[in-house]
């Protein structure tokens, strides 16, 4: 793993952990904090029309509600009732951390279906977008709120994910085999089947003809 | 007075059903202009290429003024030699890109629906090259249509009946649907001389194809808004050739036009003649043109 | 300015962020638009105000890399002063071409910025060489981005009648209709790519879960139904699935990516000047994996080595997961 990487294992263990209450306030002073070290960001999602989305990590127990634009600066609340939201954004912990520090292409997880969205989408395309102009560092930002203990919580952090990756890798569910790129075999039933295609619409085609001519 | 015109054949008929439904509208429709030839696709013209000069001859003995129409899309050599050849000829030619402008440079013509004319500045442009009429692309509002029809004093012309085209390619979807490919097509766009229905996965209609064109579903109908059209400057009103009686068509906006029926009577007995397809008239009324705007604005 | 190796790598930048990360990945020249309707990638949250693009076009040039600014969208009647403005804006900042389709803006920016390059964008759909001429004797283009429905072989016959640059479409998301003609998108929503600069607009696009489906709308029309695990497209018009002849399909294009990666040779040998790629409206992220996997692979051709593993990374970020030569290839119509 790469020390730069977020301990991605590490927080999701925690965030299984906390209780709602301290999840809520935890996002809430990490999102003050990122709004302190990124002025620029804060003022372009304030500048968007006023949107929010329900953010659903699909292997975490909580939900969250994230609204943004219309002036004021983001606000990040746990969503505790089921109501009917604008937007729904789904997928993985990992993924939408990715997607928030721009270290992942929005459309990418979008086609291959890692993240799922429903709903009004502009207000995705329009959060990603501006969030796309600022680098955030998601690690950076939660150690800074550490002070002066910042570094050494965060050295802690990574050497507690290194353990947990290990654990999961030895004794986590099995990973599908890499999928093989097998083009060449693919390529020619492709040929063969647009032939055969080809084949049936020309008969196809004449039928109607005859069809057409006796009618 | 405002013209009625009868654009381009834009569907694959048969040479002898082209031929008398031209000779038909020469004898009996109250079409002033005629746009003949071939805007879709270069591979179809063999076939009724040699009936032009009679139907032309026809069309024009019965005073009718005669605009050869030229393709949208020009990529072949052949093609390309095509445009030389009638750029010099003797008919009207209607440019449906802008590979026909540098050729008709001083020379009257009609730009086509194809081109882009958005704007003044564009107008004007075209007008300076020997544009005698302007064609309204097919998205313009009518609010577009007026700053444009009131800016200069060249003839502008707008699209006021049929199916609308919507895109141009290069990949012919009409063999595609049928499992073939362009090269190898066997005019199958022949099968369905009222464009190939493509509708919604849930059953809902939205276009049809014909060739490498897409086209609306539902006919624009801008029977409510001749009117308006006229007052703001307008000179040409076009009606695309569609698998009906093209006759009662022009008869129907020809008395719109002149003030003699009412545009909503009007509508109704177009539906009547037309029968179930559904009508469109979005783009002029500033929406989405599958958008069907019922009574004057 | 530096020389490009082998072929101008040209590269899309949607935010100031996505054009530092062009620029450290090997781009030649980047190219962008202002956050309006001047521009052909106008989503919310994209593209540049006057100072970011000041800002950008110095940090490119201190590297000695280009920017090319897009204003090629058509102007509304009544509004060409907005186009025209921009286009000032753009010669301002200090771009080194700006990027235009419309006949009016091109007729402004030849006559009041004669000495600043003009290049046709690919919404001016020139496909052959007669209506290029015509771009270039009327409005002196330094170059031409060739719309992306020509076949390799029909690309070099095009550039060896016309005098001006070409610059074609080498990897990214692909139209197959000819574009700047295409009213598909306000057939449906009523915002267009011709004016409005978008192309099924988000605020349109709706998505809703149908049991074990996934169903995609834009406006109220049904693009698509997905499966499961079955990678999904972008929810424009010419993207969806229909159904003629009581059979669903594709009937337009499948959800597929462009990559050229492989024919670079034979691009270079039709007389290509410059590589494009697409994706302004793509994140940071995937712009410098994709610039720095071509940078690796124009450097190795310009070396004479063989293809780079990097090359290999490339069909991950294609649209729908998928990649295809498309046009490039015969049998493609």
């Amino acid at each position: 793993m790469d020390d730069a990487d977020f301990p991605i294992h590490l927080a999701r263990g925690m965030m299984r952990l906390m209780p709602p209450p301290l999840v809520e306030r935890g996002g809430a002073m990490l999102l003050r904090k990122i709004g302190r070290n990124h002025p620029d960001l804060f003022r372009n999602l304030a500048e968007l029309d006023a949107k929010s989305i329900r953010v659903e990590p699909s292997d975490l127990p909580h939900k969250f509600l994230l609204s943004f634009g219309g002036g004021a600066p983001p606000k990040l609340m746990l969503a505790r009732r089921a109501g009917p939201a604008g937007t729904v954004l789904k997928g993985p912990l990992e993924q939408l951390l990715a997607l928030l520090e721009g270290k992942i292409d929005a459309d990418t997880l979008f086609f291959t279906r890692a993240i799922a969205i429903t709903g009004d989408t502009s207000a995705v395309v329009a959060l990603h977008n501006t969030l796309d102009r600022a680098s955030i560092n998601l690690l950076d930002e939660a150690m800074s709120l550490l002070g002066p203990f910042g570094s050494a919580g965060r050295a802690a952090a990574l050497r507690l994910e290194r353990r947990m990756h290990g654990l999961r890798e030895r004794f986590g569910p099995a990973r599908p085999a890499a999928e093989r790129r097998d083009d060449g075999e693919r390529d020619r039933l492709l040929a063969e089947n647009a032939a055969l295609k080809t084949r049936l619409a020309k008969l196809d085609v004449r039928q109607r003809r005859k069809q057409g001519a006796s009618a | 007075m405002a013209s009625l015109t009868l654009g381009p054949l834009f569907f694959h008929w048969k040479p002898e059903q082209r031929r008398d439904f031209y000779y038909r509208i020469a004898d009996e429709a109250p079409v002033d202009v005629v746009y003949l030839g071939e805007a879709v696709c270069s591979r179809r013209e063999t076939f009724y290429m040699d009936d032009l000069p009679l139907i032309t001859e026809r069309l024009r003995a019965a005073g009718k003024q005669v605009v050869l129409s030229t393709l949208a899309l020009i990529t072949s050599e052949t093609e390309m030699q095509d445009i030389r050849d009638r750029c010099a000829g003797e008919v009207m030619l209607e440019a449906n890109d802008v590979t026909c402008i540098s050729m008709l440079e001083g020379q009257p013509h009609v730009t086509g629906p194809f081109i882009n004319v958005f704007n003044e500045a564009t107008l004007d442009f075209l007008v300076g090259k020997g544009a005698v009429r302007v064609n309204m692309p097919m998205e313009l509002s009518a609010e577009a249509i007026a700053i444009l029809a009131a800016h200069n004093s060249v003839e502008t012309e707008a699209f006021v009946f049929g199916r609308q085209p919507l895109s141009i390619s290069m990949r012919c979807y009409h063999a595609r649907a049928y499992g073939l490919h362009k090269d190898g097509c066997q005019f199958v766009c022949e099968l369905d001389p009222d464009g190939l229905a493509a509708d919604q996965l849930d059953g809902n209609k939205l276009l049809v194809v014909n060739g490498t064109q897409t086209m609306s579903h539902g006919y624009a109908v801008l029977l409510d808004e001749l009117a308006g059209m006229q007052q703001a400057g307008v000179t040409h009103f076009r009606l695309s050739p569609q698998r009906t009686d093209m006759v009662k068509v022009a008869e129907i906006y020809r008395g719109v036009l002149d003030g003699a029926r009412e545009p909503g009577e009007a509508t109704l007995a177009l539906s009547q003649l037309v029968g179930p397809v559904p009508f469109v008239n979005g783009f002029v009324r500033g929406r989405e043109g599958m958008a069907w705007v019922e009574g004057a604005e | 300015m530096r020389e490009p190796t082998y072929l101008e790598l040209v590269c899309p930048a949607g935010t100031p962020a996505a054009l530092r990360a062009a620029v450290d990945a090997g781009a030649d020249t980047v190219y962008c638009g202002f956050r309006d309707c001047t521009n052909a990638r106008n989503y919310p949250g994209l593209n540049f105000d006057l100072k970011e693009m000041r800002e950008g076009i110095d940090y490119a040039h201190r590297f000695g890399r280009r920017v090319l600014v897009a204003v090629n969208t058509f102007p509304r009647a009544g509004d060409v002063v907005f186009w025209q403005r921009a286009v000032d804006n753009a010669a301002d900042c200090g771009a080194d071409a700006v990027i235009m389709a419309d006949i009016g803006v091109l007729d402004y920016a030849t006559r009041r910025h004669p000495n600043m390059r003009r290049h046709l964008s690919v919404q001016a759909a020139a496909s052959n060489p007669l209506s290029i001429d015509f771009y270039r004797e009327q409005f002196g283009i330094s170059r031409v981005v060739l719309p992306r429905v020509l076949s390799v072989d029909e690309v070099a016959a095009v550039i060896a009648r016309m005098k001006v640059e070409a610059e074609v479409f080498a990897f990214g998301s692909l139209g197959t209709m000819v574009e700047g003609r295409c009213y598909l998108s306000s057939y449906i929503t009523g915002r267009s790519p011709s004016s409005d600069g978008v192309c099924g607009p988000a605020e349109y696009v709706s998505y809703r879960e149908e049991g074990d489906q996934m169903v995609s709308c834009l406006g109220k029309v049904m693009m698509n139904r997905y499966d499961k695990h079955e990678n999904a497209a972008y929810p424009t018009p010419c993207k969806c699935r229909l159904v003629t002849n009581g059979q669903a399909s594709y009937l337009f294009e499948e959800p597929v990516g462009l990559n050229a990666v492989s024919i670079l040779p034979q691009l270079k040998a039709a007389g290509v000047t410059a590589l494009k790629i697409e994706g302004r409206q793509r994140s940071r992220a995937y712009v410098g994996q994709v610039v720095g996997a071509f940078r690796q692979v124009l450097d190795a051709l310009a070396r004479g080595e063989p293809q780079p593993e990097a090359a290999n990374d490339l069909y991950r970020l294609a649209e729908g997961g998928k990649e295809t030569l498309s046009a490039f290839k015969k049998g493609w119509r």
